[in-house]
C-alpha cells in the first residue's frame, strides 16, 4: 500500500483515515477507512502516487 | 504484443508440433482454465461476507473476468482440440479436474480469500505470462487481454495482503497459515522440473520459461515481500513427484468437493440450460 496523504473522511471530515484496498467498487476509486467515525468510504485516485500499480516486477510496464 | 517467446517457427494451429508439445499445450492450458473456473467460483462466493462491502462488489468484477478468461481458454480447446467447453465444466469428474488443490474446499474466511487472490491466482497469471508473444499463435491475443486484466487481480491481492498483515499478531499469523497452504498447493501444480510436456513446449517457442523457473521466481518474490511484512513463507519443491500426473497436476486428492462443483455447474437448474 502506498504512503499517500489520508483522504478526509467525507461523513465527519477527519483526516484520521487509512487506506484498506487501492482499488474497490470500480478501478478509478481506492477503498479507506475513518477511525474517527468508522466509516468506509471511496476516493477517487487522480493519478498521484495511486497511479502505480503495486504488483510483482514482471507485471509492471 | 509482447516480443515472441522465441526466434524460432510459429504455429497458427497445431500442425507442426511434436505429440508431447499438443500434449503438453493441452495439460497447461486446461489446467489453468480450471484454476481460473475455481477461483470465478470463489471469488463469486465472496461477494457476500468480506470484511468491507466495496470488497464484496471489487469480487464480483474478480470473478466476472475469470470467467472470461476460462471462456478464452475454453475457446482454444475446443478450436484445436475438439473439446467441448460445456462438457469440460460440467461433464467430468472432480478428480479431472487439474485446478491448484487449494480451491478444492471453501475458502473459510478472509484470509484464505487473500491467499487465493495473492498466491494462485498470481501463480497462473505468471505462467500465462510466460506465453505472452508465444510460438503458437492462437493464444497471443487472448493472453494479452487476459495479462492486462490480472495486473488489477494481483494488484487488490497484493493490497490485501499487506493490509492484513499489517492488521495484528493473530490475523498476521492466521494469514501465514492460509498462504502457506496456498503456496505448498501451487509449488506442487506447478509439476516437477523435467516434466516432458512443459519441456516440450517451452522447446518450441511456446513458453518462454519452464514451469520450474516460474516456480523459483515467484517463490523468490513471494517470501520476500511476504518476510517484508513479517509474514514467514516458505515452500520447497519436494524431492519425489510419485504419482503427480500432468493432466491433473496433482499427486493425490480427488479435486473439487461435489458441492462446489454441484454449485458452479448449476446442477440444480440444468433444466434451464440454454441450448
Amino acid at each position: 500500500m502506498t504512503d499517500a496523504p489520508t483522504k478526509p473522511c467525507p461523513f465527519c471530515g477527519s483526516h484520521a483515515t487509512r487506506k484498506t484496498a487501492d482499488f474497490s467498487t470500480s478501478l478509478m476509486v481506492a477503498l479507506h477507512y475513518c477511525t474517527r467515525c468508522h466509516s468506509s468510504f471511496e476516493a477517487i485516485k487522480w493519478g498521484d502516487t495511486d497511479a502505480k500499480l503495486d504488483v510483482p516486477s514482471f507485471l509492471e510496464e | 504484443m509482447n516480443a515472441p517467446t522465441s526466434n524460432g517457427p510459429t504455429f497458427d494451429s497445431l500442425d507442426g508440433l511434436d505429440e508431447t508439445a499438443v500434449t503438453g499445450l493441452r495439460h497447461i492450458v486446461l489446467a489453468c482454465a480450471d484454476t481460473k473456473l475455481l477461483l470465478g467460483y470463489h471469488y463469486g462466493e465472496w461477494t457476500f461476507g468480506p470484511p468491507e462491502l466495496e470488497a464484496a462488489v471489487a469480487n464480483c468484477s474478480l470473478s466476472q473476468t475469470e470467467l472470461g478468461h476460462v471462456r478464452l481458454l475454453h475457446a482454444v480447446l475446443k478450436r484445436h482440440y475438439d473439446d467441448d467447453p460445456d462438457a469440460l465444466i460440467d461433464d467430468r469428474a472432480g478428480r479431472d479436474f487439474a485446478n491448484v488443490a487449494f480451491l478444492d474446499g471453501d475458502l473459510p474466511d478472509w484470509p484464505a480469500y487473500v491467499a487465493a487472490n495473492y498466491i494462485v491466482d498470481l501463480a497462473i497469471t505468471r505462467v500465462l505470462h510466460s506465453m505472452r508473444g508465444s510460438a503458437f499463435k492462437p493464444l497471443r491475443m487472448s493472453l494479452d487481454k487476459m495479462i492486462d486484466e490480472e495486473r488489477y487481480h494481483a494488484h487488490h491481492g497484493t493490497g490485501w495482503f499487506r493490509t492484513v498483515a499489517q492488521r495484528g499478531d493473530r490475523e498476521r499469523a492466521l494469514l501465514a497459515e492460509r498462504c502457506q497452504e496456498a503456496l505448498e498447493s501451487v509449488v506442487t501444480w506447478f509439476g516437477p522440473p523435467d516434466e516432458p510436456g512443459d519441456a516440450a513446449i517451452v522447446k518450441a517457442g511456446i513458453k518462454a520459461r519452464a514451469n520450474g523457473d516460474i516456480r523459483a521466481a515467484m517463490l523468490e518474490d513471494v517470501s520476500a515481500m511476504a518476510g517484508s511484512l513479517g509474514v514467514e513463507l516458505t515452500a520447497g519443491v519436494p524431492k519425489t513427484w510419485a504419482g503427480w500426473n500432468p493432466a491433473t497436476r496433482r499427486a493425490k486428492g480427488d479435486g473439487p468437493a461435489d458441492d462446489i462443483l454441484y454449485h458452479l455447474r448449476g446442477a440444480s437448474n440444468a433444466i434451464f440450460k440454454l441450448a
